[in-house]
């Protein structure tokens, strides 16, 4: 392979780190119209009278948008393909706000200050109503936050909103009560993951104007600009024909532009007046009104015989959701569907629950989505188990998890929101992950802990999981290439580059199959009037779906060239040999260099434009696998834990871009250090966020962590565009559990909730002291 | 109120407010690659220098740097470029929206620090936040950014 | 903060004058948090120019200037000589480099943020402050008036007493404000013992210097009766980033720990 799994710069690096012009804002129009929004100061309220005139009347105050401006179509900001999993239970605006921060009414004005003075102007009286905060107690409250008669699922997914139940799910293979009471050691355990924010460094950001062929074009710095031009069309009855979504470079998602936020805003003040408009949301709005990661209490109850088979495992879980229902099913189902078929060996399994509606930011879709919340009572209980069995935790992986070959029965039961697809595992070197790993981090001489003096103590832990590869049969992505004169190609995605490095690797397949260089390749990617479609970059997709997707496209196009080719020579197509710069006639020995080629088709005979469009949609979605060993020292008095080491060893199939994929792994793998150590989104007793500005919600920093290393296995998936699967959300999973883990060998206490923060350790080393006197 | 900043070796008079921030003077005059990203000085994402030294533009008045040199990525095109070489060896750039700042800061860093260790590296550029990269693909980077006697 | 208009005076006394013509008139710091500070300014007057930023040697003192910078004082040689380089160790770890180059000491001073780790520092070196109409006064003072008159904060008189002192800060992340922080000088006659962030502002235990100064043999069970006496003494509470309880217990361990290390250092 020459373009693909080689060390490659990503196509656009260089420009953006000389700080060429590139992100949203950047091509936003000098005389936009400024729009802001006012936010509700209550989790829970109706807006009994707003009055606006006074707003409306102040000089350089285009418009001031309250819900009667709105006609009533629910819709779901959620950013999935059609029809949704996700509840149609948001209004653009609504006589209800459901959470601080929540949207009570918008103005477009000519400045921000202007903006700023005329929502002091907006007169809003509202019947506070008792907030629902506390998700273990919102199902069957008598409170209910969503009891307007509109909304509704788009199929059935446990929609429930008189009951305060977003969606609900459950499943069992085999009979999991017997099977457990078969079993010579049980165990349960209850553990608590809490919300998270993305905290991507680019805050919320779109624009708009009308184009001179009075249609409407959007800039956006989104994760999925096709959903945004339906829904958008559908939300505000704009003709989708009269709808352009353009995203340029976006400054980081990690799930939390896979919704729509501002787009609806200017999408409306520029349609309705004809200028163009803007929203930048500040950080503390990304914060309060944007998304955070589904809070959940899982249940496990995990069974084995005394040499260790696990025989059952039974998970349910609680979701919550907050105000609005966005991927609440979907989050929830992955929590089971993407992990408990690494214990495929068992008799029994059953997973189920409720997400369940409060008075919190809502949730919605963030990197791990489902995966990292599941692994961390899995992998944990695991490790309970093995305790209980007296077992090293290492062995009783290897005795019971996924080997290549194998299948699950979870597969074809569970899907994402929808029934699943049964698979073998054709590619799974968990096997070779955990041996590395072991060896990488030192296992045998540091297990369970090392080094002990008075005051501190090194221990290690570790955990594995598995991910997919976008969803079977709903997640398609398409390509079109084009081959210019002179012989580069034009490469269009309707992929979306958010960072991640899709451009670049997309790049890399085509110019693989292309047999050329990453130069020759010109790519641009999401722009719905000038790119195909591609539901975008969510759940693992871009490299197994998009990537097929590039790789199919670059086929057919190579086999348009050869026809011409062919033609030129005078012989037959199946004579053709190409090596990337020359056609050769095997029996002629004739040949043509496709610069002349393309030179010649374009300009002197028989001219035409070679173009292929071909798409991809998953009839798999080969899991990447992973084991996550962390080496980490933690004060004996003060509880503070600090990161030596955390090795990861990943089998992804083949990596197109070894040092991005890299990058996506240790990316991912600090995102998860950061929910177990830190990240915690915390509200008042009253519902208001705290954690709204960078002073209070605490990211890894630089100094935080001090090494990661990061492996792959040799694997090739036959299924993948060159034997890729996928890399972006693998990485998130295994910190908790592992870190988890690894704190239970230092201090042998068990971590139920995270964060894991010192405050939380000291406070079990309390009830530990008091159950040992 | 008016201002003479000495812009990548440019003097150019702007009219701000007594209130402006510098980040957003800069923005307004077209200097893009200047980017707010917190509003709490956390992130460092508005990092430019100021008189060689890096500050967060998104705190500081423009009326109170008035005839001071301000440096913007734009100022120092030629090490970024040989930096953005490192990084895309390493894979060390992925959303991109805080290097420039983070490349104003390493330039700054090598300017000041003889021979620092990872530790005065970390420490140096500890409040240039990266969401994407977990660190340690830039520190190779940079590292041999640093090295690169090119 | 919202500031209306920006006055550069010629001399200390048009800034004092400028100051005190309307109440809605403040000096700028360094500016790292004024944006964040609710509010509106009519006139916001710097100190540029008239010579504030000089860290400056004395026989028997380091003067700093209000206008120096949190960098500045990081990296001033007479800083890292001062009663064991304590104030230098409590400003590398104000968040990162670009906000030490903008944030003033006065400006901490000033501003008596209760987390900040720089004032936990001046009270343990027993700071003296140099106001321009006030006078003289120290920080410890200082820090107990309820609403100080209002005035320009020129200089900080540390002491160049030969003292081994010790700082930590325990917070979430490398940029987060302090959970707690504690300072600790040792001389050969006395021990100052300060505490911040607890989450009020920065205190000094007294009683557990006091017990310390008294005590003949300092031993670990003498710190251990310290630290003891520090939980005792002083209040702790709730904020977002930490409880009562878990800030209680790390004022005991750390007391004791920071007590062993200054006392180590001498022998």
């Amino acid at each position: 392979m020459k373009a693909v799994n080689t060390i490659t710069p990503s196509v656009d690096g260089k420009g953006l780190m000389m700080g060429r012009k590139g992100y949203t804002d950047d091509y936003a129009e000098k005389n936009s119209l400024i729009i802001k929004i006012m936010r509700s100061p209550h989790p829970f309220a109706r807006i009994k009278l707003i009055d606006t005139k006074r707003a409306r009347q102040l000089a350089g105050v285009e418009l001031v948008l309250t819900y009667r401006d709105f006609p009533r179509v629910p819709f779901t900001r959620a950013g999935q393909g059609y029809p949704e999993p996700s509840p149609h239970d948001k209004f653009v605006l609504d006589e209800y706000v459901r959470y601080v921060g929540d949207e009570v009414c918008a103005v477009a004005a000519i400045s921000e200050e202007i903006c700023e003075e005329a929502l002091r102007l907006v007169e809003v009286e509202y019947e506070v109503l008792e907030p629902l905060l506390d998700f273990e107690t919102a199902l069957d409250n008598s409170q209910i936050i969503h009891p307007e008669p509109e909304i509704h699922e788009m199929f059935p997914t446990g929609f429930a909103p008189k009951r305060n139940q977003a969606a609900a799910y459950r499943m069992e293979v085999g009979d999991v009560e017997t099977a457990l009471k078969g079993c010579d050691v049980a165990i349960k355990e209850t553990f608590y993951t809490q919300a998270q924010a993305h905290m991507m460094l680019e805050p919320h950001t779109a624009n708009a104007r009308i184009d001179y062929q009075n249609r409407l074009v959007i800039y956006s710095s989104t994760q999925t600009p096709f959903h945004i031009r339906r829904i958008i069309s559908q939300a505000l009855g704009i003709p989708l024909a009269k709808i352009r979504v353009i995203k340029p470079r976006v400054g980081g998602g990690f799930g939390g532009k896979q919704a729509l936020h501002g787009e609806m805003f200017v999408s409306y003040v520029t349609y309705k007046t004809g200028k163009p408009s803007k929203i930048v949301f500040s950080r503390k709005e990304v914060f309060e009104s944007t998304y955070s990661r589904h809070p959940m209490r899982i249940t496990m109850r995990m069974g084995a015989t005394k040499t260790g088979m696990i025989k059952a495992i039974d998970c349910h879980i609680l979701s919550d959701t907050g105000a609005y229902g966005e991927h609440a099913l979907t989050v929830f189902m992955v929590a089971g569907s993407k992990v408990l078929p690494l214990y495929n060996k068992v008799a029994a399994v059953r997973f189920g629950g409720e997400v369940v509606y409060t008075n919190h930011t809502p949730a919605g879709a963030f990197r791990g989505y489902g995966a990292i919340q599941g692994n961390f009572a899995l992998e944990s209980a695991i490790d309970i188990l093995a305790e209980k069995l007296g077992m090293d935790p290492i062995l009783l992986r290897e005795m019971n998890m996924m080997r290549e070959g194998e299948t699950s029965p979870i597969f074809a039961i569970m899907g994402e929101g929808t029934e699943g697809t049964a698979m073998i595992m054709d590619t799974c070197k968990l096997d070779y992950c955990l041996k590395r790993g072991k060896e990488l981090i030192g296992w045998e001489r540091k297990y369970p802990r090392y080094d002990e003096t008075r005051e501190k103590v090194k221990a290690v832990g570790m955990a594995i999981a598995m991910q997919g590869s976008g969803i079977p049969y709903i997640d398609m992505g398409a390509a079109t290439i084009k081959l210019n004169d002179d012989g580069c190609y034009n490469l269009m995605v309707g992929a979306t580059e958010i960072g991640q490095g899709s451009d670049t690797i997309l790049t890399q397949i085509a110019a693989e199959e292309l047999q050329t260089t990453v130069a020759k390749v010109i790519v641009y990617s999401s722009d719905t009037d000038l790119t195909p479609f591609d539901t975008g970059a969510y759940a693992s997709s871009t490299t197994f779906v998009s990537g097929n997707a590039v790789l199919n496209t670059a086929r057919k196009l190579k086999q348009a060239m050869i026809v011409e080719a062919a033609r030129i020579l005078g012989t037959e197509e199946t004579k053709i040999g190409f090596d990337g710069d020359m056609f050769r006639d095997s029996l002629s020995h004739k040949e043509i260099s496709l610069k002349d080629l393309s030179n010649q088709i374009t300009y002197s005979h028989e001219q035409k434009q070679l173009s292929v469009t071909a798409s991809y949609v998953g009839h798999k979605s080969p899991p990447p696998f992973m084991a996550g060993f962390v080496d980490l020292e933690i004060d004996k008095e003060t509880f503070e834990i600090k990161i030596l080491d955390y090795v990861s060893v990943v089998d992804c199939g083949t990596t197109i871009n070894p040092k991005l994929a890299q990058g996506q792994v240790e990316g991912a793998i600090v995102q998860g250090l950061g929910m177990t150590l830190f990240e915690e989104v915390k509200y008042t007793a009253k519902g208001k966020l705290v954690s709204s500005d960078m002073l209070n919600y605490m990211v890894p920093t630089r100094v935080d962590i001090n090494n990661l290393t990061t492996e792959f296995a040799n694997s090739y998936e036959e299924s993948g565009p060159f034997g890729a699967k996928s890399v972006g959300e693998i990485g998130i999973d295994t910190p908790p559990a592992a870190v988890g883990n690894a704190i239970h060998n230092a201090l042998g206490i068990r971590m139920t909730a995270l964060p894991f923060t010192p405050e939380r350790i000291y406070r079990q080393m309390l009830i530990k002291e008091r159950v040992e006197k | 109120m008016k201002v003479n900043l000495l812009i990548n070796n440019e003097w150019r008079a702007f009219h701000v407010e007594a209130g402006e921030y510098l980040a957003d003077t800069l923005r307004r005059n077209d200097f893009l690659s200047v980017r707010r990203g917190c509003d709490t000085t956390s992130c460092g994402v508005c990092t430019v220098l100021l008189d060689g030294k890096p500050v967060p533009s998104c705190s500081i008045l423009t009326v109170a740097v008035d005839n001071h040199e301000v440096t913007t990525i734009e100022g120092i095109q030629k090490e970024a470029d040989k930096l953005s070489d490192h990084f895309g060896r390493e894979g060390a750039d992925q959303c991109g929206f805080c290097n420039p700042a983070l490349a104003l800061t390493v330039y700054a860093m090598k300017k000041e620090l003889k021979n620092p260790s990872d530790q005065e590296i970390r420490e140096y550029l500890v409040g240039n936040l990266c969401r994407c990269t977990g660190y340690i693909g830039q520190e190779k980077a940079i590292r041999s950014y640093l090295e690169d006697l090119s | 903060m919202k500031v209306l208009d920006y006055y550069r005076p010629t001399s200390l006394a048009d800034a004092y004058e400028t100051l005190m013509r309307n109440p809605q008139n403040q000096i700028m710091g360094g500016g790292a948090w004024l944006k964040l500070s609710p509010g509106e300014i009519t006139t916001l007057i710097t100190l540029d120019g008239l010579g504030l930023e000089a860290i400056a040697e004395q026989p028997e003192a380091v003067l700093i200037g209000a206008k120096a910078t949190l960098r500045a004082i990081e990296t001033s040689p007479l800083i890292a000589q001062l009663q064991g380089g304590l104030l230098r160790d409590a400003a590398r770890h104000v968040m990162g480099v670009s906000l030490r180059n903008i944030a003033t000491i006065g400006g901490s001073i000033v501003g008596r943020f209760s987390f900040s780790d720089i004032l936990t520092a001046l009270l343990a070196m027993n700071a003296q402050l140099v106001f321009h109409a006030r006078g003289e006064i120290a920080l410890a003072d200082y820090l107990l008036l309820h609403r100080p008159e209002k005035d320009i904060l020129l200089w900080i008189k540390i002491e160049k007493d030969n003292a081994h002192s010790a700082f930590r800060k325990v917070a979430r992340t490398r940029l987060d404000f302090a959970i707690l922080n504690l300072a600790i000088v040792k001389t050969r006659a006395t021990t100052t013992i300060a505490l911040g962030s607890r989450p009020q502002g920065p205190v000094l235990a007294k009683r557990a210097m006091a017990y310390l100064n008294e005590s003949a043999n300092l031993t670990e069970k003498v710190f251990e009766q310290a630290a003891r006496l520090v939980t005792e003494e002083l209040a702790f509470g709730d904020n977002l980033k930490a409880g009562k309880e878990y800030r209680r217990h790390l004022a005991y361990v750390l007391s004791k720990r920071l007590l062993k290390a200054v006392n180590s250092d001498e022998s």
